[in-house]
């Protein structure tokens, strides 16, 4: 029975593929047939415009075209240059505008999954991580922060899209959509010397379209499907003269999350009471979470800022959707005379986003919103290129939460000059970065936020690139790269080392050394926040300190990579690595007291000694050592002119030294115990009362300032590092891979599929085991005419709904359908 | 799952039925050919025959191979060269330099530089490199870009027709 509907399926298809080619053959069949046939002599006799006109009756076929899209590929983020990808000195992979339409990606984030080496997991519906080759949730058993990807540098035409306040990347906060791209280019391992900090496991290039006399003067693409899931993009592109060309472009995405409820976890020796009965730890709705308690302790006490509340209800405005945002851009381009190119780019873009938290809080999931707009400009000047940009706006990282809402202005500005003497190319540069974050607008009073204060980061860099070229098939590339930070009070430096040597036009091998570094962030050097803690038995005071000197974190990289093709329709591309990561950092418990809160009470009253705790958290940096060994394979091949097929596969193993099995909760609980365990805390106690009696009535010690009196301090950490750790937060394996089949020309089909290993994550809290996942997925695409394509496309079409990131939402199985247009 | 992979299969052997045969290296080297009328070299260069190299091009090479073996460029025979790296290189009068070597431009017009001779690549874009002609296809159609500043640095002249039916670019 099987057998008789798949030979109907095959003869149907070999029928309408044949008749339809019969079809497109016919039409031109007579003159190119004449031209095909013409002697070599009568081709030659051929004036210029003659043979112009008969190579476009023949036309460039469909199959050399494919090959010089797939195959042959051009990128310029890996040398500062355009050159083939074949030829780049680092591991590169471009997705063009077309392959992430064709994929049935709905946001630029999930396209990501097309790319080797990429780690894409889905968090909330649209809402994405994404980590280049892994060293994922680094250092485990904090905060959730701790996951976001802080290694990676994304950026739109070279303009960095970094948060800077904490560390990582706010997708949701790109202004572009898919229309705005031309391509992405990603490059693999530390970029630093070529882009600057937070470029460790690579950097994500989002390059614009260029507006040429082709461009479509409008044009677009619109789904809609499951869970109320809308994404849509426009584009206005019209080159007025030929020195001048502007664009406007339009995205938004609307979706809806598959579930309203949110967690509330475990956070060790919780007990969670709601309308009176016990509950385990698990999903609730926001107005059971309101009427929950811990213990003694209202779970989600509100209070007030500003005359606004601060409760669940302002964290969580919409907790049945996921991600609502918008973009609107800006081009002009300028030409004023052959050598020069002037390009603006300025736009805004709103967002809200629900997705994991990055502080402490009795859920995993926060709400962020976010309102910013850039300015853009880049100028070329025969060799030499000017970039400087604006980024600024205002974030709330944790809706309802005093002190995560900042306002931002990032400025950078670099100039390098591209200079060529034959068999050398030296690129010299400079650039300045300066990161500002704001909280005292947002916040009651001083002291309630982390920086309480506008704050600064400064980077001034030089930097130079050699290319030197000594025979026809050796190349060396030496890039180095020097920061000078205003905190910490340091200089960095940055490097890649490359060796590449092309066996033959098939064949080449390439050796790489680099080493890339973190930027300080705002958080880790500022932090200043007292967090007088009412949900919770202990502690009563955690004071959150950032550290104005410390160490920034730095990766080093030994790459192999060997690329081939070994016929015209097959290009592979392995890379082996071996990444050693260090000078990590963190929040920290550095130390605990004991503290009796009511004093005054208990000398004048009497009362019962409020005894509790006052955790000092700081910024340090730790013995950690990542080493991350791995290689990443990659296959292109053009089967014909209907079929194409690309597949990926990356094997790594992380082992950490130094590792330190206890999360921050059990420190602070260990510091607690010592306190604790004190024989003479009682003495302790009593003395600590008198001494600040003593104070308050001496006039040395203000009530109103130190409303406690301390008892005990102790700085002591557990000595339980170990060696050799295995690291599970990464997949041991990732990869993909995707066929694109075009029956006939109107109908493209593309099935992808995206899998990963399984993983462990572990937060301050607990850890969670994520199953290996397997993702498939299909758009069908129709094109109608050359303006309309409608297309059909299912995500998770296997429904695997397991969750991909550490306790955030299942990932159901989605259909959309919508079109494509372009005029 | 065992079924869309069969169906996948299924679909795949339905595709593997036509293929069509590229003649972009005839038209390459035609394109060539036809670059020796529009081209004026000055008398330094005049040997008693039209010089082409062709660097990393084997189906080129065979092709203007069949046109030297007909066609004269004016009354000039053409002798088709292969030279293996830029190093070997000898006088010639033009350089073609195929498509997976055209990281080598720079080298090439650098080695070059004072000579009579159009360095023509087989990738966009590398007029700023270089070259005096680069091939590239636009929407399906093969095309050059032409760029008269790099031309006229190794003392050729160009008709106003090749400039004008090819791209002009700086």
């Amino acid at each position: 029975m099987f057998r008789i509907k798949y030979i109907t399926i095959l003869l149907f298809s070999l029928i309408l593929s044949s008749s339809i080619l019969a079809q497109e053959e016919g039409k031109t069949s007579l003159s190119k047939e004449k031209i095909l046939s013409m002697s070599t002599e009568e081709l030659s006799a051929l004036s210029l415009e003659d043979l112009m006109a008969a190579i476009d009756i023949v036309g460039v076929s469909s199959l050399e075209e494919l090959y010089e899209l797939l195959l042959n590929k051009d990128v310029t983020s890996a040398s500062k240059s355009e050159e083939s990808l074949f030829d780049s000195p680092l591991s590169t992979t471009v997705l063009s505008h077309d392959q992430i339409l064709a994929s049935g990606a709905t946001s630029i984030e999930e396209a990501l999954r097309l790319v080797p080496g990429l780690i894409v997991r889905e968090k909330t519906n649209g809402n994405f991580d994404v980590h280049i080759r892994g060293n994922d949730n680094l250092p485990a058993k904090n905060m959730t922060l701790y996951s976001e990807n802080m290694n990676t540098l994304v950026m739109i035409n070279g303009r960095p899209v970094f948060n800077y306040s904490h560390g990582g990347t706010l997708w949701e906060t790109l202004p572009v959509g898919f229309e705005d791209i031309d391509r992405i280019e990603v490059v693999r391992g530390p970029a630093s010397a070529l882009y600057g900090p937070n470029a460790l496991s690579g950097v994500i290039n989002i390059i614009t379209q260029t507006i040429t006399d082709d461009s479509p003067i409008v044009s677009g693409n619109m789904q809609a499907g499951s869970l109320n899931t809308y994404v849509g993009d426009v584009a206005f592109r019209k080159k007025v003269s030929d020195k001048f060309s502007v664009g406007l472009t339009g995205n938004f995405e609307a979706r809806d999350r598959e579930r309203e409820e949110i967690l509330v976890y475990d956070r060790g020796g919780s007990e969670y009471i709601l309308d009176g009965k016990n509950v385990d730890p698990g999903y609730f709705t926001i107005d059971e979470v309101n009427r929950m308690y811990n213990g003694e302790h209202r779970l989600w006490p509100p209070y007030d800022v500003k005359g606004q509340t601060y409760d669940i209800y302002r964290s969580f405005p919409d907790p049945d959707k996921s991600k609502e945002r918008m973009g609107v851009n800006a081009y002009v381009d300028f030409m004023p005379n052959e050598h020069t190119t002037i390009n603006v780019m300025a736009g805004h873009q709103n967002s809200q986003a629900l997705t994991s938290s990055m502080g402490d809080v009795p859920t995993p999931y926060t709400t962020k919103e976010a309102a910013t707009s850039y300015v853009d400009l880049r100028a070329n000047y025969k060799g030499f290129n000017l970039q400087a940009n604006y980024n600024g706006g205002t974030i709330d990282y944790m809706m309802g939460n005093e002190g995560f809402e900042l306002d931002n202005e990032q400025y950078n500005i670099q100039a390098e000059y591209d200079l060529k003497l034959g068999k050398v190319g030296i690129r010299p540069g400079v650039s300045y970065q300066s990161m500002s974050y704001d909280d005292t607008e947002y916040i009651a009073e001083v002291g309630n936020g982390y920086l309480n204060e506008r704050q600064t980061i400064d980077i001034f860099a030089g930097s130079v690139r050699l290319d030197y070229r000594p025979t026809d098939k050796l190349r060396l590339v030496a890039a180095l790269r020097a920061e000078k930070y205003n905190y910490p009070d340091d200089i960095y430096a940055s490097w890649q080392l490359v060796s590449s040597y092309k066996i033959n036009d098939k064949n080449l091998i390439r050796a790489v050394y680099s080493r890339a570094n973190q930027s300080s962030f705002l958080v880790n050097t500022y932090s200043n926040y007292t967090w007088n803690v009412v949900n919770m038995d202990y502690p009563r005071i955690m004071q959150f300190d950032g550290n104005e000197e410390h160490d920034l974190k730095i990766m080093d990289m030994y790459e192999l990579g060997f690329r081939s093709r070994p016929s015209k329709s097959l290009l592979v591309d392995i890379e082996a690595f071996y990444t050693v990561s260090k000078d990590f950092g963190a929040l920290m418990p550095a130390s605990s007291a004991l503290a009796v809160f009511n004093p005054l009470d208990v000398a004048m009253v009497g009362a019962d000694a409020d005894v509790n705790g006052i955790v000092n958290i700081l910024y340090q940096n730790m013995d950690l050592v990542a080493k991350q060994k791995g290689i990443t394979a990659s296959v292109d091949w053009v089967i014909s002119e209907k079929l194409v097929a690309n597949g990926n596969f990356t094997y790594q193993q992380t082992k950490l030294d130094n590792y330190s099995p206890l999360n921050r909760n059990e420190v602070v609980g260990y510091q607690a115990g010592i306190l604790q365990a004190d024989p003479d805390l009682v003495a302790k106690i009593g003395q600590s009362i008198m001494d600040y009696v003593g104070g308050v009535q001496g006039g040395t010690i203000n009530p109103e300032e130190q409303p406690y009196a301390l008892v005990s301090l102790t700085e002591s950490i557990p000595d339980v590092e170990k060696d050799n750790y295995e690291h599970k937060s990464t997949p041991s394996y990732y990869g993909g891979f995707s066929l694109t089949y075009r029956p006939c020309k109107k109908l493209e089909i593309f099935p992808q599929a995206y899998f990963y290993g399984e993983q462990s994550f572990e937060n301050q809290y607990a850890t969670e085991k994520i199953d290996g996942k397997f993702l498939l997925n299909a758009k069908v695409s129709y094109k109608a005419n050359s303006n309309l394509t409608f297309f059909v496309n299912g995500r998770n079409i296997l429904n695997m709904k397991e969750r991909e990131f550490a306790f955030m939402d299942e990932i159901p199985g989605m259909v959309l359908g919508g079109l494509s247009f372009k005029f | 799952m065992k079924k869309t992979f069969l169906l996948l299969c299924v679909l795949c052997l339905g595709a593997l039925i036509s293929e069509a045969k590229g003649q972009t290296a005839t038209f390459k080297a035609l394109f060539l050919y036809n670059f020796t009328k529009n081209i004026d070299w000055p008398a330094s260069a005049n040997g008693s025959e039209l010089v082409i190299t062709i660097l990393g091009d084997d189906d080129i090479t065979a092709e203007l191979q069949k046109i030297a073996k007909v066609k004269k460029a004016g009354n000039k025979s053409i002798k088709i060269v292969s030279a293996k790296s830029v190093k070997d290189v000898g006088d010639s009068h033009i350089v073609f330099l195929g498509s997976a070597k055209s990281s080598l431009m720079s080298t090439l017009s650098h080695a070059q530089a004072s000579n009579p001779v159009l360095l023509v690549a087989d990738k966009k874009g590398l007029c700023s490199q270089g070259a005096g002609i680069s091939f590239l296809t636009v929407g399906g159609k093969l095309r050059y870009e032409i760029c008269s500043e790099q031309i006229e640095s190794h003392n050729l002249k160009v008709t106003q027709k090749i400039i004008s039916l090819g791209i002009a670019v700086q």
